[in-house]
């Protein structure tokens, strides 16, 4: 016989004999292998293989179609297996379902706010090519987005790379009246092309040329339907008065609202041409005042670093005279130049806390938020993974009679793995429903415009499918793989695997109260940080202190403003619930003048706060040397007044003998009459800083400050704002109370200490939902060894203990390792505030008592309940 | 009983027409003398699989041979109830085309 050498090819082979197998058709392969040896015979061994190969890949369709056949057969019965499951223990699988979706729901939340803060400024088409010009400052220290006005156009022309540059300048404290309707507004301005450039969609208007005119006016939809409600607001004209100019706009078009996510905001948008009448034409040539914001388009293929090398020599040709009078007021004596341009892309501004204003959020925040959001899910997972364990364990009887009718461990994992998957999706449902449900809440922790939507959009159902999954599978996985191991043998002879070494559900639940005892250290050193910040002496007396806004927008308005509040003076004086009247520029942590002050021949940039007469009797800070501004004396308005601070600081040994000059004007010293004591005019996270009060009369005092009675603080409001009304006519009253002011400037520490005590709530009532349902577990499972003890004379009290026995050794041990990194993030916290708590020993002892008395408590009843039971019962059960 | 597919009929005639040699490689080759289509060993195994579910044949295996990498072949045989069935179909078939002209397909054809 001749001797074969070629065999159809092996891979194929074994592919085909495999697909075969499962059909028991061990015919079909020899006839395959048949007529191969035919084909091979006529045509050749090549063409056989092909034909082999085809056949073989032909069967495989046909393979799946049968494997998922079986497959779902078994699906089906894992599944029924698993509801069974569910509804025989409901208390458990309610703990496992609401937990796990407490969890899931929290996660999802923060990472909403996470997904909202990445997504800053990427809705712009141009996103890519635009970048924003940065500029560093190195005598304020301060990196903003800043340039002159005068800046854009020349750019243009000197960088072959820009396409386009667009300017934002914005003006606050613009009085716009539609017939009845007078509200303050930021007008923002703006070059005609910018709506070329960026992607803010216009309901109305063409973006080609509805910033055209001069007069053109835009509108978001909101404002828009606040000074016209129903009415079409196209073609009206509005009233603006800016300072004493007083114009009209027509609306041209209107915007969409500025989605919550971008950077750039507006409300009122005007062409940037209206400021050569309302700042002056040299707003337009001057290369001194960096207050506007320069945002640039690059062409698409251009990269922004051959702009930033060619930045220097810009500076150098273009702002040579800005340099020199930086030089020539000895402000600045450090080398190189004391400005510096970069091109930052837009959309990684929010997230870059270093820009002024702008990075208003940092990538810290989210990733604290997010590690929290992890925290929980951690918690709740690890509950989930304990009681799928604590369950299974309950199951052995079932896995072993898997087992002995064939299933291999693939298949008993698979088994686990299914039904956790079935677990968690049901929890996932709930998790988006319970997010949904307190989204409202969240929106205002987080102060951010969040929508129900965005967590069905596509990312948001992507990120529950992947949440799905790995949760999943980390939570079958382990009761899988742990019942996957157990012998038949041991099974079947009943063998205990709760209540013995079950290491792993110790140490997670360790880690569950480790998580637990740090969280409670967190949230009660925030309370009590803000307490103390809150209870701080700030100097002065808030309380029913009124601010009303003069709203002029220049600070040289000094004379009007004084007249303004002279005016309200006569008309309040005399009535015996208004007690003082002042003004100054300053209040509280809101808006600052710094100024370049000479002490002693050095400039230094001090805090100059132009007030008017009888401010420290109004605000209640206390004088300690000299006196103060006097009304008989008219040298007094080249006068000060510093603060304990500034004497400190600049080593002045007889300060009521010194002067100091005002950089700007050094004509006249201003003579230091009168020394305050230190007072908090930022919020006392911060330290005190120098500070001048003067009066200088050119300085405007932007603030009218009233003191009244507190008895009855509606009816003085009314009574001021009457006065205003027949004082200023045009403009709306603005006002605000100095308290609420202060009581603001704590808002971020509030909101952080509310969303951490939220978390840690959370946390400890998840974990004592895992230690309820483990002890319940357990407990069923010593039903008998309690009642025998109970027969054999031991006591409740002995029966509690010894269920407790484990959980107050983990609590101690999770909190001798939680302490310390707990003190370690909250004394990194507190370096961050000048007036800080400390962090006694209580903190640490009630983190860990919190814990154990609710861990306890839950275990306790339940122990209790299962000492009590009458061990007739419980040994006669079977 | 019921009345044999065209395929099943197909089948049975080949198997009929091979006697003792009825086996998957000359079943199909078989076939393919006599429509002229070249069977899948799919279909092919899921009909033959057919018919022995009703009894239309039966098998027996067959010695393994070198050629077929050691496999056994399985031989297939029109059962009784298989010959009945064929018979049935046959009378059906005469029945159906007795008195048909040879011409009406040609008329049919030219139109």
């Amino acid at each position: 016989m001749r001797k074969i050498r070629n065999h159809p090819p092996r891979l194929a082979k074994r592919l085909l004999t495999r697909l075969i197998d499962y059909q028991n058709r061990f015919a079909m392969n020899g006839d395959l292998e048949e007529v191969f040896h035919k084909i091979a015979q006529k045509k050749g061994y090549r063409k056989a293989k092909r034909w082999y190969w085809l056949q073989s890949l032909r069967a495989v369709p046909q393979y799946i179609r049968y494997l998922m056949h079986w497959n779902a057969a078994m699906f089906k019965n894992y599944f029924k297996t698993a509801l069974r499951n569910l509804k025989r223990q409901k208390s458990h699988s309610v703990v496992n379902i609401l937990g796990l979706s407490i969890g899931i729901a929290s996660c999802v939340l923060i990472f909403l706010f996470i997904w909202d803060e990445l997504s800053y400024d990427r809705f712009h088409k141009n996103a890519e090519s635009i970048y924003a010009v940065v500029c560093r400052n190195e005598f304020h220290n301060m990196t903003t987005i800043s340039g002159p006005a005068a800046m854009a156009p020349i750019m243009k022309d000197y960088f072959p790379e820009v396409q386009e540059t667009v300017r934002f300048k914005s003006l606050h404290r613009v009085s716009v009246r539609y017939e009845e309707r007078l509200f303050n507004e930021v007008a923002v301005f703006t070059d005609a092309h910018m709506f070329n450039v960026f992607s803010f969609p216009l309901v109305s208007g063409d973006p080609q040329t509805v910033l055209q005119y001069p007069n053109s006016v835009v509108l978001s939809e909101s404002t828009a339907e606040k000074y016209f409600g129903t009415e079409q607001p196209l073609g009206k004209y509005m009233t603006m008065v800016f300072g004493d100019l007083k114009k009209e706009f027509m609306v041209s078009g209107i915007c969409r609202d500025i989605p919550g996510n971008s950077t750039i905001r507006f409300d009122i948008l005007l062409n940037i041409k209206n400021l050569e009448e309302i700042r002056g034409p040299e707003y337009f040539s001057n290369w001194q005042w960096f207050d506007t914001r320069i945002f640039v388009k690059l062409f698409d293929e251009s990269s922004p670093d051959i702009v930033n090398s060619r930045f220097p020599a810009f500076v150098n040709q273009y702002f040579q005279d800005t340099m020199k009078r930086w030089k020539d007021s000895g402000s600045w004596t450090g080398e190189g130049p004391v400005f510096s341009f970069s091109l930052g892309n837009i959309k990684s501004l929010h997230l870059n806390s270093q820009i002024l204003g702008v990075g208003a959020s940092s990538t810290t925040k989210s990733a604290v938020l997010g590690g929290i959001a992890l925290l929980i899910l951690a918690i709740a997972c690890i509950n989930f993974i304990n009681l799928s364990i604590g369950r299974a364990s309950g199951r052995v009887l079932e896995v072993g009679m898997r087992r002995v009718l064939g299933a291999g461990r693939k298949d008993l994992m698979r088994q686990f793995w299914t039904e956790s998957l079935l677990l968690v999706f049901l929890t996932v449902l709930a998790a988006l429903f319970l997010a949904a449900l307190f989204l409202p809440v969240f929106k205002q922790l987080s102060e951010k415009q969040l929508n129900v939507g965005s967590i069905f959009s596509l990312p948001g159902l992507l990120m529950s499918f992947v949440f799905l999954m790995i949760v999943a599978t980390a939570a079958g996985g382990f009761p899988g793989l742990f019942m996957s191991r157990l012998q038949p043998v041991e099974i079947i002879r009943g063998r205990m695997q709760y209540g013995g070494k079950a290491v792993l559900t110790k140490f997670l639940l360790a880690a569950q109260f480790f998580l637990a005892v740090f969280l409670i250290f967190i949230t009660m050193t925030m309370a009590r940080q803000i307490k103390t910040m809150a209870g701080k002496e700030l100097g002065f007396r808030k309380d029913g202190v009124l601010v009303v806004s003069l709203q002029e927008n220049n600070w040289e308005q000094g004379p009007k403003t004084e007249a303004l509040i002279e005016k309200f003076r006569v008309r309040l004086q005399k009535h015996k619930n208004i007690l003082n009247i002042s003004g100054s520029t300053m209040t509280f942590d809101r808006f600052a003048v710094l100024n370049h002050i000479k002490v002693k021949g050095k400039t230094y940039d001090v805090y100059f706060n132009p007030v008017f007469y009888d401010f420290l009797d109004t605000m209640g800070i206390r004088l300690v040397k000299g006196r103060t501004f006097s009304r008989e004396r008219s040298s007094d308005r080249e006068a000060v007044l510093v603060n304990e601070k500034f004497v400190k600081q600049y080593g002045l040994e007889q300060p009521l003998s010194e002067s100091i000059w005002d950089a700007y004007d050094p004509s006249t010293p201003l003579r230091i009459i009168g020394i305050i004591e230190d007072y908090h005019f930022f919020s006392v996270k911060q330290e005190i800083e120098p500070m001048i009060l003067h009066m200088r009369p050119s300085y405007s005092k932007d603030n009218a400050l009233i003191k009244v009675t507190l008895d009855d603080i509606p009816k003085r409001l009314a009574l001021v704002e009457q006065a205003w009304k027949e004082i200023q006519p045009d403009k709306p009253f603005q006002f605000y109370f100095l308290d609420d002011a202060v009581d603001s400037a704590y808002r971020e520490q509030k909101r952080w200490f509310s969303i951490v005590r939220y978390a840690s709530i959370l946390a400890v009532l998840i974990t004592c939902m895992g230690v309820f349902a483990l002890t319940s577990l357990s407990l069923h499972r010593r039903v008998k060894e309690i009642g025998i003890r109970k027969v054999l004379g031991a006591g409740i009290r002995q029966i509690v203990s010894m269920v407790c026995r484990d959980f107050v050794v983990l609590i101690m041990v999770a909190s001798l390792l939680a302490w310390p990194l707990a003190f370690w993030v909250m004394r990194r916290w507190l370096q961050g505030f000048a007036t800080r708590t400390g962090l006694g020993p209580e903190l640490f002892l009630f983190s860990g008592l919190i814990t154990l008395g609710v861990a306890l408590m839950t275990t306790g009843v339940l122990a209790a309940r299962a000492a009590l039971r009458n061990p007739v019962d419980s040994i006669r059960q079977e | 009983m019921k009345r044999l597919t065209t395929n099943e009929e197909i089948f049975l005639i080949a198997i009929w027409h091979l006697g003792d040699e009825a086996y998957g490689v000359n079943i199909r080759e078989q076939i393919l003398d006599l429509t002229g289509t070249e069977l899948t060993f799919g279909t092919l195994y899921n009909t033959l699989d057919n018919l022995y579910k009703k009894g239309y044949v039966s098998t027996r295996k067959g010695e393994p041979s070198p050629q077929r990498g050691g496999h056994n072949k399985v031989f297939y045989s029109i059962t009784r109830q298989g010959e009945k069935a064929l018979q049935q179909a046959h009378e059906l078939h005469e029945k159906l085309w007795k008195g048909m002209p040879k011409t009406v397909f040609e008329k049919g054809n030219k139109s």
